[in-house]
């Protein structure tokens, strides 16, 4: 579009002066590379022309006292006099001043000075600052109001993002929509991070209201890059990055193992004592035997190109990841074609086509992770005969799994976009456009009868394909119109269907054949049960519109409106009203702002409030149905009523937004500052409400209930330091967040999960279990006054209990109550939890809010420096607030189980003889009443990290045209270097799969520390 | 101008009206109430899923709930202590009653729709009807016994609108006004088919009927269904040499009355194998001493080897569902949990005789009382008992209970009986203390019922738990 319209200015250049000549140049950007696509004019004309792909332009007839004018997007303009010279060489400064850039507003574009709401862009730029693997790691810490939680560890995970907080109790409804070229996606995997131009991210209401029933969670508008005109030019990347375990933990080892043993097991020999067995006598490291250096090398080819009638982009990444636990891996390829043409000056089309295909495979955490650290470290993992150990003890050996346990999957997904644009008078343009999308994701399990639990051994597994196609119809109609100069109008209006279909089968068998063949027809014995096929089909139609009103840039009003269908709602409420109005007041142009012009170049103050929706729940929730193939009885396939009671008077969930911001440009811009207030309320909340099991239904999806997010985001960007050789930028974002539950059924709280408490006034992920207070320290001290104090027990000099007790220092004579758990009186070495109820058993009424998942506070530090032709980027990101719940080492640490060995700390320090003082119960396995949910495994998740670091150096270009290179770089790369935190697991930073869930930590695949190293061509 | 933004409206008009057709999608794999219960085979399919329920209910509960807190087991290292130590809490396996309430939502819905699908003979109507009746009274049945009252669905729950939430009615009015009218009714209503043994029939009905009396004390009532079962004909004693065919092969015995069809290919493994012995789990459940010494000693009895795993010492496998089949060291080999086919016995002949006994001695009448029992004592193999054995009606009835809990070990009938018989706290207190010096025992008349899962009460605010239980 740029492009298109460059090519018409430059067609204008008109001779007009009388001394004239033409005149060449070059222009470079701030790292001395070529610099494409500059608009290069003469002042006060409208002659111009653009740079081509080195950099290089050419303008005919310049008067000898002419200026030039050099602009580029994101770039301080800068004025050149020609003085007579034939040539021009400038170098340009990036700015600040983004406010003439166009940024994508969702079916057309509005100047980022025209804006209403609250829309964050992320350029090309910063993107490629990061080296991402993906769009999380594109955007991590870019945005204030944007929580991106990065799983990165794991090859081909993906990690979250949440815009402004949880909105719904779904989890995928909580997801951002994408807009990718216009397309619309519930995810946005297969996106390259090299092929993105632009990202921008509409957070409020009325920004994101024209994507109507999906934009609750706020809209990621991605747009792809295209060619530009000039000689074709070829971009080449590689990189190669090494990870490892950040940091490894203490596993208890032999001798503690040992010293447990005996512990839980005082009188007997022993378990494992037999000093011969080669089974019960190593001392092994897991970590160190399950995980690997982890090494990413990521090639990355583009080619593009303009011609005057046509622009093409194409690229093709592959991307070879080896994580850190050995046999986990990824190989991923994507490529991208992206095309234009224009078949004259009214009308043009393209296409863009993506394929992506990715094979993995993934390691099953509880397997092998986990058993790392449940498996006593005593046990072996080679046989004597050096072949490797399978089960033994019920517990796995974790190298064996995973080694021997085969989770891959092929993913092939690609879609195919075509779109034609009109321009059908001056003012009115029309686009149409369709996609297809298709996903076949191929997936094999496999178990090998190494790691059989059973005996004899067997192997088992299965094969599943999914076939998922999916089309989209967009047409819409741009109106623009400027009247006397001062009022712009703009108008928007359209229509799209889509309609999402899938099928699937898995097929489950045992008794392979060989090990070598996983395909089902390898199956010694199928099994019917885990033989399944799956199907869906999911429509929507919308029609949309938006009109905006802009007086002088001053004065701006925009409101939009838009009409969905879906096929997942009750039959009377399949359509859904999502409206938004919004308005700017630009005050810095206003006279009586004058005295303040020299500071404040720019100022904006924006309000808006609007209406969006969230449909994301399942296909058929508004059906009651039947199920069959898992119901079988004596040869007859049973059919019966699914577990989900489905509700016919389901209809949308929307959520209403109201903002305030104010967008500011100071001292000539070298700082900005963006800051917003919102307050989000969602009301007609889709949720699952527990049905009473006695109506033979778990839930039923319901339109009920709100919740409530109120937020504050500031953020600022400053050009520190600008000089011809050190310039430095630096970013920082931070935002506040508080969710409140308004409104549930009934105003009835239920348990999420066993640990979730989910009720009115509180908010997703309040953690409900006990206080943990400590350890009896003898029989004794399970004694109590009449208001449930405790007592202290006085012993006399032979530490015999005398009977007799006192409180604050003074003797006790009134009755004395005792504590009772499960039945149990509670004794010496029985956990002490805080007794709210007062009375004299320990059970669900004592439970509390124990604490939120959710940080208070996060905020992102991101800054750029460039010393000549070094640039050093890095990149802070900080989560404050919120706890984890460790489940990973509850689950080592309840001693129900023999095998399950618990951390040292708790070996060391579990209350053994009458008078210990300690935190940690008794070891006796039948103990469960000392194990319940509590703060004890309730730990704060604040983190500091600093999470990317580049330092790229630029070769001079030229000393590279002399070996007919355009440009060059080298770089180092290191992320997750340094984290700050007190969590005592691997890492405080994961997602969470469930939004009713949030924040249990059950062992995950742990952050790798990578650093590594790059190099860039252009040719 | 004009024309472009008429053909703009006429094609968003024409759009719209087309849109509402669009957006009607219909579930793929699925179907959706209206399109079912229109001909017979929809109604065989719909109780196919009433006897899944079943299924469902008893895959793991079957030892949860019959035998997990009695003298039968004590718990292995691998499970759940509080089953040995009387220490049920409300989140333990098998506290939770849903999938009998699942089974109860699926039979109602069939009561109600059945009768509105046409072209199915009256005869064939009350068959199905009937069956899902006694699946429902049993369900009822099972849920008084474990947790006393119980909230009463006898309609299925089909409006959002109308509360889902009932308080518990009492189990007397449950047995009295339910169960045994619809057991009654059912009996009238059934056929004389008798063709398989996993099906409800008049056999299994009268079985049952005979069983709620007992539970009861109303051995007069009992008695007389106990006749109306002998009367049918067609229940014989299996012999001796074939006992382990009830377990193996239930469906080609006369002595079965009804068992729960099983094959693994469809339903998965048997959800007990993985709790008393298959070759990839260690056991839950550990084989309790007085049991296993008898087996182990008295060997005339022909009932021990074929019932719990003898060569394995740790006493942790009963595999006496698994047909012989031994390794070259002689020892049984057992199939994979999730491969495993257990033809859950629910009703045997047996059964019927020893409860005949046990109300022959409650009415006073110990010789015949001793006949019976006699007969399932010989059948094992072992010289018959002597008047003289029992000089005490007690004598005599701990001795009919000895023998069902030799007879029907890890059958789902011990925690029954000493619950019907009042013998819970006599025969588990002492053992309780003998495991847990200080094990608190039965002191409370609630620690025989089981607490309320936590779920269950989450989900219905009317619910309280059954005391002393609190959590």
């Amino acid at each position: 579009m740029l492009v298109l319209l460059l090519l018409l200015c430059s067609g204008n250049i008109n001779p007009v002066f009388a001394q004239t000549g033409p005149v060449t140049g070059q222009v470079l950007t701030p790292d001395q590379q070529p610099f494409p696509g500059v608009t290069v004019r003469i002042k006060g004309s409208s002659a111009g022309a653009t740079t081509n792909q080195e950099g290089r332009f050419s303008l005919l007839n310049v008067a000898t006292d002419a200026v030039l004018v050099f602009s580029a997007i994101g770039h301080l303009p800068l004025e050149k006099n020609v003085n007579g010279a034939k040539t021009v060489n400038v170098q340009l400064q990036s700015s600040n001043k983004q406010l003439d850039e166009v940024v994508s507003v969702g079916y057309g574009n509005a100047r980022k000075r025209d804006l209403t709401g609250a829309i964050t862009s992320i350029n090309q730029e910063a993107i490629e600052k990061r080296q991402p693997v993906n769009l999380i790691d594109a955007l991590q810490s870019q945005a204030a109001g944007v929580l991106v939680m990065n799983d990165a560890g794991e090859p081909g995970a993906e990690g979250s993002i949440r815009i402004r907080g949880f909105s719904t109790f779904s989890t995928a409804g909580n997801n951002p929509l994408y807009v990718i070229d216009g397309v619309l996606s519930e995810s946005a995997g297969n996106i390259n991070p090299s092929d993105i131009q632009s990202i921008e991210i509409l957070k409020d209401a009325a920004s994101a209201a024209i994507y109507g029933s999906r934009s609750a969670n706020g809209v990621i508008i991605i747009t792809t890059k295209r060619g530009v005109e000039g000689k074709p030019t070829f971009d080449a990347r590689y990189s190669s990055v090494l990870g490892k375990l950040a940091h490894k933990l203490r596993q208890s080892n032999a001798d503690e193992v040992r010293l447990f043993r005996k512990l839980q097991n005082p009188g007997g020999t022993g378990v494992d004592v037999d000093s011969l067995n080669p089974g019960f006598n190593a001392d092994n490291d897991y970590q160190d035997i399950i995980t690997q250096t982890a090494v990413r090398q990521q090639v990355d080819l583009s080619m593009s190109g303009a011609a005057k009638n046509a622009n093409y982009y194409s690229s093709i990444q592959y991307l070879d990841d080896k994580g850190i636990v050995v046999n986990s891996w990824a190989k991923t390829i994507k490529s991208r074609v992206n095309t234009e043409f224009s078949l004259s000056d009214k009308v043009k089309f393209g296409n863009r086509f993506q394929f992506a295909y990715q094979k993995k495979n993934n390691i099953n955490e509880g397997n092998t992770l986990n058993q790392t650290f449940q498996r006593p470290t005593n046990y072996y993992v080679w046989l004597p005969d050096g072949t490797l150990a399978g089960y033994l003890g019920g517990r796995r050996n974790p190298l064996a799994n995973a080694l021997y346990e085969t989770n891959i999957t092929q993913s092939y997904g690609g879609n195919a976009f075509t779109f034609m644009e009109a321009k059908l008078s001056k003012d009115l343009s029309f686009n149409t456009n369709f996609n297809v999308d298709l996903a076949a994701p191929h997936n094999i399990t496999f178990s090998s009868k190494l790691v059989s639990a059973a005996n004899p051994t067997s192997s088992s597994g299965s094969e599943g394909f999914d076939l998922n196609i999916g089309w989209q119809y967009q047409a819409y109609f741009n109106y623009h119109k400027v009247i006397r100069k001062d009022h712009d109008f703009t108008a928007m209006a359209g229509f799209s269907a889509e309609k999402y279909k899938g099928n699937s089968f898995d097929i489950g068998g045992t008794d392979y054949v060989s090990e070598l063949v996983y395909y089902a027809n390898a199956y010694g014995q199928l099994l019917n049960s885990k033989t399944t096929t799956k199907g869906f089909v999911h429509s929507m139609a919308s029609f949309f519109g938006r009109i905006g009103y802009s007086y002088k840039s001053r004065y701006i009003l925009g409101a939009t409106l838009r009409h969905d269908g879906s096929s997942r709602f009750g039959k009377s409420n399949i359509w859904g009203d999502f409206p938004s109005v919004s308005g700017a007041w630009r005050f810095s142009d206003e006279k009586f702002m004058g005295f303040a012009r020299r500071y404040l170049s720019d100022a904006k103050l924006r309000v808006s409030y609007g209406i969006n929706g969230n449909e994301r729940i399942g296909d058929y929730d508004a059906m009651q149905r039947l199920t069959f193939g898992n119901n079988f009885y004596n040869g007859i396939s049973g059919a019966v009523p699914t577990s989900d009671f489905g509700n016919k008077d389901l209809s949308w969930e929307s959520t209403r937004d109201a903002d305030i911001g104010l967008d500011l440009s100071l001292f000539h811009d070298h700082v900005t500052v963006a800051t917003d207030y919102y307050v989000k309320t969602t009301k007609n909340l889709l949720y699952a409400r527990p049905l009473p099991v006695e109506t033979g239904y778990n839930n039923a999806r319901i339109n009920l209930g709100s919740i409530q997010n109120k937020g504050f985001e500031f953020a600022v960007n400053v050009l520190a330091v600008k000089k011809r050789d050190f310039q430095w930028n630096t970013i920082f974002n931070i935002t506040f967040e508080r969710g409140t539950i308004k409104q549930l059924y009934n105003g009835e709280q239920f348990i999420a999960g066993d640990k979730w408490l989910v009720r009115e006034g509180g908010n997703l992920g309040d953690f409900y279990g006990f206080h943990y207070k400590g350890i009896y320290q003898y029989d004794q001290s399970n004694a109590y006054n009449d208001n449930w104090e405790q007592l202290t027990p006085t012993f006399d000099e032979n530490k015999k209990f005398t009977g007799e007790y006192t409180i604050g220092g003074q003797k006790y004579l009134g009755t004395v109550h005792r504590m009772y758990g499960n039945g149990n009186l509670l004794k010496g070495g029985d956990v002490i939890y805080d007794n709210p109820t007062k009375d004299s058993v320990i059970d669900d009424a004592d439970r509390r809010v124990i604490g939120n998942a959710q940080p208070k506070f996060y905020a992102g530090w991101i800054n750029n420096l460039t010393y000549k032709n070094f640039t050093l980027s890095f990149t802070f990101n900080v989560q404050w607030g919120g706890a984890i719940y460790n489940n990973a080492a509850a689950a080592l640490n309840n001693y129900t189980t023999s095998n399950i060995i618990p951390q040292p700390y708790v070996i060391y320090h579990a209350w053994r003889n009458q008078g210990d003082v300690t935190d940690v119960p008794r070891v006796d396995k039948s103990t469960a009443w000392n194990h319940r949910i509590s703060t004890r495994y309730l730990e704060d998740a604040s983190f500091i990290r600093l999470s990317y670091v580049k330092l790229m150096y630029a070769f001079n270009p030229k000393m590279l045209h002399r070996v007919k290179v355009k440009g060059a770089g080298l770089y180092i790369y290191g992320s997750n270097l340094i984290t700050w935190t007190n969590y005592s697991w691997y890492d405080p930073e994961f997602s969470s799969a469930n939004a009713l869930q949030l924040g249990q930590d059950n062992g995950r695949y742990p952050r790798r520390r990578e650093l590594g190293l790059g190099v860039n061509i252009n040719l | 101008m004009k024309k472009v933004f008429f053909s703009i409206g006429a094609v968003a008009a024409l759009l719209f009206s087309g849109c509402n057709k669009f957006l009607d999608e219909k579930p793929q794999n699925q179907l959706t109430p209206d399109q079912f219960w229109q001909t017979e085979d929809d109604i065989i399919h719909g109780l196919a899923g009433v006897y899944d329920g079943v299924q469902a209910s008893l895959n793991t509960n079957y030892v949860y709930w019959g035998d997990a807190r009695t003298d039968n087991f004590n718990v292995s290292q691998y499970g759940n202590k509080q089953y040995a130590l009387n220490g049920l809490s409300a989140t333990i396996s098998g506290s939770d009653w849903a999938p009998l309430y699942v089974t109860i939502g699926r039979a109602n819905m069939l009561l109600k729709k059945a009768p509105g699908v046409k072209n199915v003979t009256a005869v064939n109507e009350a068959q199905y009807m009937a069956q899902a009746l006694v699946i429902r009274a049993w369900c009822y049945f099972t849920l008084v016994r474990l947790w006393g009252d119980a909230p009463l669905w006898l309609e299925p729950y089909e409006d959002l609108h109308k509360s889902p939430y009932k308080a518990r009615t009492s189990a007397d009015s449950i047995l009295t006004a339910v169960v045994i009218p619809d057991l009654q009714k059912s009996f009238d209503m059934l056929s004389a088919d008798h063709s398989t043994v996993f099906n409800i029939n008049k056999g299994s009905t009268a079985a049952m009927l005979a069983d709620v009396y007992m539970w009861r004390h109303d051995y007069d009532n009992a008695l007389k269904w106990m006749d109306k079962l002998t009367a049918l004909k067609w229940y014989t004693l299996e012999p001796g040499g074939t006992w382990k065919n009830l377990f193996v092969s239930p469906s080609g015995s006369l002595e079965s009355i009804w068992s729960l069809s099983w094959d693994y290919l469809v339903d998965g493994g048997a959800g007990i194998s993985g709790l008393i012995g298959c070759n990839d789990n260690n056991s839950d459940f550990l084989v309790e001493d007085t049991v296993w010494s008898h087996f182990l000693l008295d060997t005339t009895d022909i009932r021990g080897k074929q019932t719990v795993d003898l060569k394995q010492a740790a006493k942790d496998k009963v595999l006496k569902y698994y047909a012989l089949k031994l390794d070259k060291d002689g020892k049984q080999v057992y199939p994979k949990s999730s491969e495993t086919n257990i033809q859950y016995p629910m009703y045997r002949y047996t059964d019927i005789i020893l409860l005949r006994a046990e109300a022959m001695n409650a009415k006073g009448d110990a010789p015949a009382a001793l006949t019976l029992l006699n007969q399932i004592h010989t059948r094992a193999g072992m010289k018959a008992f002597a008047a003289a054995n029992f000089p005490t009606k007690e004598a005599l009835l701990n001795g009919i209970l000895r023998e069902r809990q030799l007879e029907f070990f890890c059958e789902f009938k011990r925690w029954f009986d000493l619950r019907r018989n009042g013998k819970v706290k006599e025969v588990m207190d002492p053992l309780l203390k003998f495991r847990q010096v200080d094990n608190p025992g039965y002191n409370n008349d609630g620690l025989l019922l089981w607490p309320v899962n936590r779920d269950n009460l989450n989900a219905n605010p009317l619910l309280k738990q059954n005391p002393p239980y609190s959590e």
